[in-house]
């Protein structure tokens, strides 16, 4: 059969069950869009290429499937990049098909001409630029594959335009090839690392995102409770384990529970699976778990012994560790040591008696009033380690947040792609006022689609994580990081045709807040609150984690 | 092991050489010379990369050969 170059990019994204796409058109990828109109794929049409990034992420992040964005040439294409690095840093399985200028321009400084391919190199897991229409069946094929397996991360596809309206005569569009076979733990391996759990006295897992990638929380509950292990978590790790669980410890590393900093202290053994030892998990990383044996399982070979020295690794999905370390592990009573630990939370996790207003108690009253197993996505900032630290999130998949490279403007637009990914959930977005005006242009695409996804901005006025960085260890010079004017953002949300709210968090209207939660379709709810609120207990940039300000030390 | 230079056998396609050259780039390792020559009937390249300094306190080995285009990575004898 003959097929042009945009029917053969079309035709694969339905052999790899593509049903959404979602993008911004423009000169370079016309052709292709043409091609989409009768495609039966359906388009969310963003309002900016990084939304579309980051819906596509959404996308991804909720079914562990890879999702596709489009944009065109030039700004179109470096619009996209944060979303893509964001993608990386966080292992999303993304495919980014981008148009860029005819082959005859390529090097001219033509119109929207920029080396997308060039500056796309070092955000994806691979890159691929498109130069012979005959290369294009295989490298669509290619392109999801490398996405999906192993570790996933984004792909970039760079389509001249010249290419999308070539034809050439081909057999049939490649079938998606079959992820590569996962190896198995090695037995030597498994049996070495259990005996070494078998023997600690004081053992706890620190739990990644790779735990959720591998769909391993249960294998990780079930090897937990019969070694009797308990279990911290990094941020791209929470809702990998039951928050009410009595061996979860929560969040570890700069903004963790200074009883799970302290107790990772004690530890003499650390099982570290899914995770990568990132500088906002361990702090100064000569300090972290000074007297501790570390254990590493990752399925990338690449994250062993990169930052932290392991005695004992692997190289493994986390689901088929677990599953087969749990054989040779042996049931332990290991009472004096979650007892030492239940005593660490009363010391250090006193539950103050919050008075409503203060955020942790707004994000706690959501989360009562929200339907149950509700998704959450946060922006970046405070609010976003208030929501970390507080909410109970569902077990698998139910947490999104830009944990490696800090994106502000990521909530709303993966927030849409969450809820385009699963209806049947409500998925709450809380943001700050900072970080939803980097994509508050998404919430004309969310107006468009009408999705349960419920905006919840903690609103303090300014630039929180930052001025509390300023006050705490900048001498209180606080320049740029408090707004002038204040955003009305309710009646943003209503020029966009979404019903807005605006509420003081001193005179809370739970009925209100609760129909705005529960009514279906989309809402934005702005809640003002102090700006003088601090995210505690905090480890100092660069210090060891058991260094942690706390609030009565600086309040 | 010489970890000043290192051997890697990659696919051969425009942007393989980019790549590789970005991949130095981002771990701020300096290339002081990167010679590469095409291999397997042009399908493939053979690069040896040596380094000013070691490549890198971590063994880099690994992170090259998560490369989709890179078949085999390995510091010189």
């Amino acid at each position: 059969m003959k097929l042009t170059g945009s029917q053969i990019i079309v035709e694969s994204l339905k052999k790899q069950g593509i049903d959404v796409v979602t993008g911004i058109p423009g000169s370079a990828n016309l052709p292709l869009y043409t091609e989409l109109h009768e495609s039966g794929i359906e388009h969310i049409l963003a309002r900016h290429e990084q939304g579309a990034g980051f819906i596509a992420q959404g996308m991804a992040r909720r079914s562990g499937k890879p999702a596709v964005c489009l944009a065109t040439s030039g700004p179109g294409a470096t619009n996209l990049l944060t979303a893509i690095a964001d993608a990386k840093m966080d292992s999303v399985p993304v495919v980014a098909i981008t148009g860029q200028v005819a082959l005859p321009f390529i090097g001219t400084d033509a119109f929207q001409e920029v080396d997308t391919f060039g500056l796309s190199l070092s955000i994806t897991k691979h890159s691929f630029l498109v130069k012979d229409i005959g290369d294009l069946p295989g490298i669509m094929r290619d392109a999801f594959n490398i996405a999906a397996s192993g570790r996933p991360g984004p792909v970039l596809v760079d389509v001249q335009k010249d290419i999308q309206n070539q034809s050439i005569e081909i057999d049939s569009i490649p079938d998606p090839l079959p992820l590569p076979p996962k190896s198995a733990p090695g037995e030597k391996e498994i049996k070495e690392i259990a005996e070494a759990i078998n023997k600690s006295a004081r053992p706890v897992i620190y739990a990644g995102g790779g735990v959720i990638l591998s769909g391993a929380e249960e294998a990780l509950r079930i090897f937990a409770e019969k070694a009797s292990v308990p279990v911290a978590v990094s941020l791209r790790g929470l809702s990998t384990f039951d928050h009410y669980h009595p061996l979860y410890m929560g969040l570890i590393g700069m903004h963790g529970n200074l009883s799970t900093n302290t107790a990772f202290n004690e530890a003499d053994l650390v099982i570290c699976i899914g995770a990568r030892f990132n500088d906002r998990t361990t702090g100064n990383t000569n300090g972290f778990c000074p007297d501790a044996r570390i254990i590493h399982a990752d399925i990338d070979a690449a994250e062993i012994g990169k930052i932290r020295r392991s005695d004992l690794s692997i190289v493994s999905d986390a689901g088929d560790f677990l599953e087969a370390l749990v054989n040779y592990s042996e049931k332990k009573d290991r009472s004096g040591w979650i007892s030492r630990i239940n005593e660490l939370k009363k010391i250090h996790d006193k539950d103050f008696q919050l008075p409503g207003y203060h955020p942790l108690e707004i994000i706690r009253t959501v989360s009562n009033l929200a339907h149950e197993g509700s998704i959450v996505a946060t922006d970046v900032g405070q609010h976003q380690m208030w929501v970390a630290r507080t909410y109970p999130f569902p077990v698998g998949r139910t947490f999104f947040t830009s944990g490696g490279l800090g994106t502000m403007g990521f909530g709303l637009p993966v927030a849409i792609g969450a809820a385009l990914a699963d209806k049947t959930k409500t998925v709450l977005c809380f943001s700050g006022d900072g970080s939803i005006l980097m994509n508050i242009q998404e919430l004309a695409t969310l107006a468009d689609l009408g999705l349960n996804v419920k905006v919840i901005i903690l609103d303090n006025g300014q630039l929180g994580l930052v001025r509390q960085q300023q006050e705490l260890f900048y001498g209180r010079k606080f320049i740029a990081t408090s707004f002038r004017t204040h955003t009305d953002f309710s009646t943003i949300a209503s020029g966009f045709g979404i019903r807005g709210i605006d509420m003081n968090a001193a005179r809370i209207d739970m009925a209100q807040l609760e129909s705005a939660l529960k009514e279906p379709g989309p809402c934005l709810v702005n809640i003002n609150i102090s700006g003088e609120y601090n995210v505690y207990p905090m480890v100092p940039p660069g210090k060891e984690n058991i260094n942690m300000l706390t609030e009565d030390m600086h309040e | 092991m010489n970890n000043h230079t290192l051997v890697i056998r990659a696919k051969k396609h425009a942007g393989t050489i980019t790549t590789l050259a970005s991949f130095f780039s981002r771990r701020n390792i300096d290339v002081e010379k990167m010679s590469c020559s095409a291999d397997n009937c042009g399908a493939e390249m053979l690069c040896t990369v040596k380094c000013s300094s070691p490549a890198s306190v971590t063994n880099i080995v690994p992170h090259l050969n998560n490369m989709h285009d890179v078949i085999d990575a390995y510091y010189s004898e």
